[in-house]
């Protein structure tokens, strides 16, 4: 009697919102709870294990030595209108040639997104107007599409398995597929149930059945997201928040995510990914420089934010501003005279005025040969 | 003595021609696969009458007699623009049996951004007593443009919840298609939150598109936005002609406005004996000060902290605390409308307090 009292007092008090009847309801509560944190400064660790070598191939079939190890560090920062995301590997940190790679830097303003690869502002790679290193510098239109290391996704705020599919809210994801099924629990505390099947942008198998789980004690917020695939490829992709953190405005916001994989081989998943965020700030006033987003001199700058068929290519200038429009690889030389310096030569053969001598000389030449056998064919044998 | 020099000049010439000749003819043969190896008794070439870019063409697979029996283990193709079903239309589980040609496997081609002469290759996987062999189907078809539009992506930019935004799009199609590709109808991928209606049509001037002539409509649509979430929303507006069978899907971006004020969430869920939640004014840092409408009894606001954010524009972020007196809620669930006003001016914006 007491114990059921207990339990009574406890689902009463609890603070978990009455359960939604419909997928509409349920989409509502989970928009509102995204919405509760809009303002924030966090730190990400991403770890995952290193991949195997020829040495101990062996060992980590068997599951050792496949401790996740941080691969990267994050930044994402949001004033509720714009947000920064910045990354730089702790692993595989520079390519064959010793250049830096993995490293990434968007500001997305909600119009306009700037993106600035492979560059650390700390230990600059050299680069001249011709020579760009691994450094990529582009301006584009901010679109759902988001090729990258994505915190909303992993961290389940913007729900998607690959990097090919667009960057949505979930609403918009239950969208995508053609079969939707909502399932509610015949209890308050168990989550409520997203089945989605047939995606509409074909970019999910066409057996892939992906589950979402809406938890009401995080407040709707997705604890688990999974895609199962069967057929010729039978896999099932997981991610589920293990820690969830509670912001000052009682928002929710994932504190650990892990990314497991299970196919038959594994069929109790492998640790692919752990996702955490090691600090935080919620609702506090944002330092203005961490949205101050600067191209360095001499890079490249590709800009497409105008028509869609126009592409512009500017040379970035000292005072992050560019010094020049580029319309061929040739017009970079003006910009780099230590490149013009060390193109070959043109023959001189080829050169205006070598051609117009050659063709004088050819000229006199055939003239000559012509003349000789008029002379020869004249002579009385 | 000069004629013997001389021959001996062409010919070192002529044997040096035939030399170069037959090292090209002999570094040619090794790279090019020898046509016996690739088992043409299992080739079966189909060719499909020419189709518009964006048809799905649906393609038998028929196996002879001698297959009978087999199973198709699985199916492999060189595009990712295929799918494979059975007589119903049921996608295929492995393994099926071969019951005759009478009874083929189908083989759907979706030719979307294709354009030209186009070759695709499928091959079966098929098994018997363990013995495993293939077969491989060729299939060529002849895919002509189909629409071509302008845009090719509509960015709809300072659109507030709720607008109607016109938008002109002009779609052209190529001569060699007009008699057959008519555009039927248009679709939204969420209609609850896009509206599409054709309000104008006319035609316009043929014009080149590439190497071929094309005549044009243009339509101008009105689209209508709505916002669950604040900033961008995404929309694919998608033609419809050939009775479904051809789409063509044009991307459409909302960006919303950035106004003085935007309140998040838009709707705030409070459970009666639950926890405090905050209302989040994000606001332009040179508005007065904010208040919010009055509220019943029960529901108490508190304003606790103004903090600035924001990068391009000074921006003040207030939050206000919602609270519930138990003690005198109604029991029936209730939605309170609440209005955020700035000092002197007339309502900015407004949320809704739902307790369940």
């Amino acid at each position: 009697m007491w114990r059921l009292l207990l339990i009574m007092v406890f689902v009463s008090g609890s603070g978990v919102s009455a359960q939604p009847e419909t997928l509409d309801g349920a989409l509502q509560k989970h928009e509102s709870s995204i919405a509760q944190v809009q303002v924030f400064h966090v730190i990400l660790h991403i770890k995952a294990p290193l991949p195997p070598t020829p040495k101990n191939q062996q060992d980590w079939l068997n599951g050792i030595g496949r401790e996740p190890v941080l691969f990267f560090e994050g930044a994402w920062v949001s004033d509720g209108v714009a947000e920064r995301i910045q990354f730089v590997p702790h692993q595989q940190r520079f390519n064959d040639a010793g250049l830096p790679i993995n490293i990434d830097d968007y500001l997305r303003d909600g119009d306009v997104e700037h993106w600035l690869a492979n560059w650390d502002w700390d230990s600059p790679q050299t680069i001249t107007p011709t020579q760009q290193g691994t450094v990529t510098a582009e301006v584009r239109p901010q679109t759902s599409e988001f090729r990258s290391r994505d915190p909303a996704w992993w961290l389940l705020r913007m729900p998607r398995f690959e990097t090919t599919e667009p960057r949505l809210s979930l609403r918009d994801y239950v969208g995508r597929f053609n079969d939707v099924r909502f399932e509610q629990p015949d209890d308050a505390q168990s989550p409520l149930r997203i089945l989605l099947k047939n995606d509409r942008l074909g970019l999910t198998s066409d057996s892939a059945i992906v589950e979402v789980l809406l938890d009401p004690s995080a407040d709707f917020q997705i604890s688990r997201l999974t895609r199962t695939t069967t057929g010729k490829v039978s896999e099932k992709l997981a991610y589920a928040v293990e820690e969830i953190m509670t912001t000052p405005s009682g928002g929710k916001f994932p504190r650990r995510v892990t990314y497991t994989v299970a196919n038959p081989q594994a069929p109790n998943g492998v640790l692919m990914g752990e996702y955490e965020v090691v600090k935080s700030s919620f609702d506090e006033p944002l330092d203005p420089s961490l949205f101050l987003f600067r191209f360095p001199e001499n890079v490249q700058v590709l800009d497409s934010t105008g028509q869609a068929d126009s592409r512009k290519w500017f040379l970035w200038g000292i005072n992050d501003a560019p010094k020049a429009v580029i319309k061929s690889p040739m017009d970079l030389l003006d910009y780099d005279p230590v490149a013009l310096a060390a193109m070959p030569k043109r023959s001189a053969l080829f050169s205006k005025k070598s051609i117009l001598i050659n063709i004088a000389v050819a000229c006199i030449v055939v003239a000559m040969v012509m003349l000789r056998r008029r002379g020869l064919k004249r002579r009385p044998r | 003595m000069i004629p013997k020099l001389r021959i001996v000049a062409w010919l070192s010439v002529l044997s040096f021609g035939a030399a170069s000749t037959a090292f090209v003819l002999v570094t040619v043969d090794r790279d090019v696969p020898q046509y016996s190896d690739m088992a043409i008794e299992n080739i079966v070439p189909i060719s499909v009458d020419s189709k518009i870019s964006g048809e799905v063409v649906v393609v038998p697979l028929r196996f002879p007699d001698a297959d009978v029996g087999k199973r198709v283990v699985g199916f492999s193709a060189s595009c990712g623009c295929t799918s494979f079903s059975d007589r119903d239309g049921n996608t295929i589980s492995f393994p099926l049996l071969v019951r005759g040609s009478e009874e083929p496997f189908y083989c759907r081609i979706d030719t979307t951004g294709k354009s030209g002469r186009s070759f695709f290759g499928i091959r079966a996987e098929l098994t018997a007593d363990e013995i495993r062999s293939d077969r491989e189907f060729h299939v060529l078809i002849d895919v002509s443009h189909g629409w071509i539009t302008i845009p090719q992506t509509v960015r709809l930019k300072d659109v507030s919840k709720g607008d109607i935004v016109d938008q002109f799009v002009h779609v052209f199609v190529a001569a060699s298609s007009e008699q057959r590709l008519r555009l039927e109808k248009t679709e939204v991928r969420d209609p609850s939150h896009t509206l599409v209606e054709i309000v104008d049509r006319r035609q316009e001037a043929m014009r080149m598109l590439g190497d071929s002539a094309a005549s044009g409509l243009i339509y101008k649509g009105s689209l209508k936005a709505t916002f669950t979430i604040a900033g961008l929303h995404e929309e694919c507006l998608t033609l419809v002609g050939l009775q479904g069978h051809v789409r063509h899907r044009i991307p459409v971006f909302f960006i919303e406005k950035k106004g003085p004020i935007s309140i998040n969430p838009n709707v705030l869920f409070l459970h009666r004996k639950g926890v405090a939640k905050s209302i989040l004014v994000n606001a332009l840092a040179e508005q007065g000060s904010l208040t919010i409408s009055e509220l019943p009894e029960w529901l108490k606001c508190d304003h606790l902290s103004t903090v600035s954010v924001g990068t391009k524009q000074e921006r003040t972020l207030h939050r206000f605390n919602f609270t519930i007196d138990p003690s005198i809620c109604p029991d029936t669930d209730e939605t309170v409308r609440c209005e955020v006003t700035v000092s002197g001016q007339d309502v900015q914006a407004a949320f809704e307090v739902v307790v369940d």
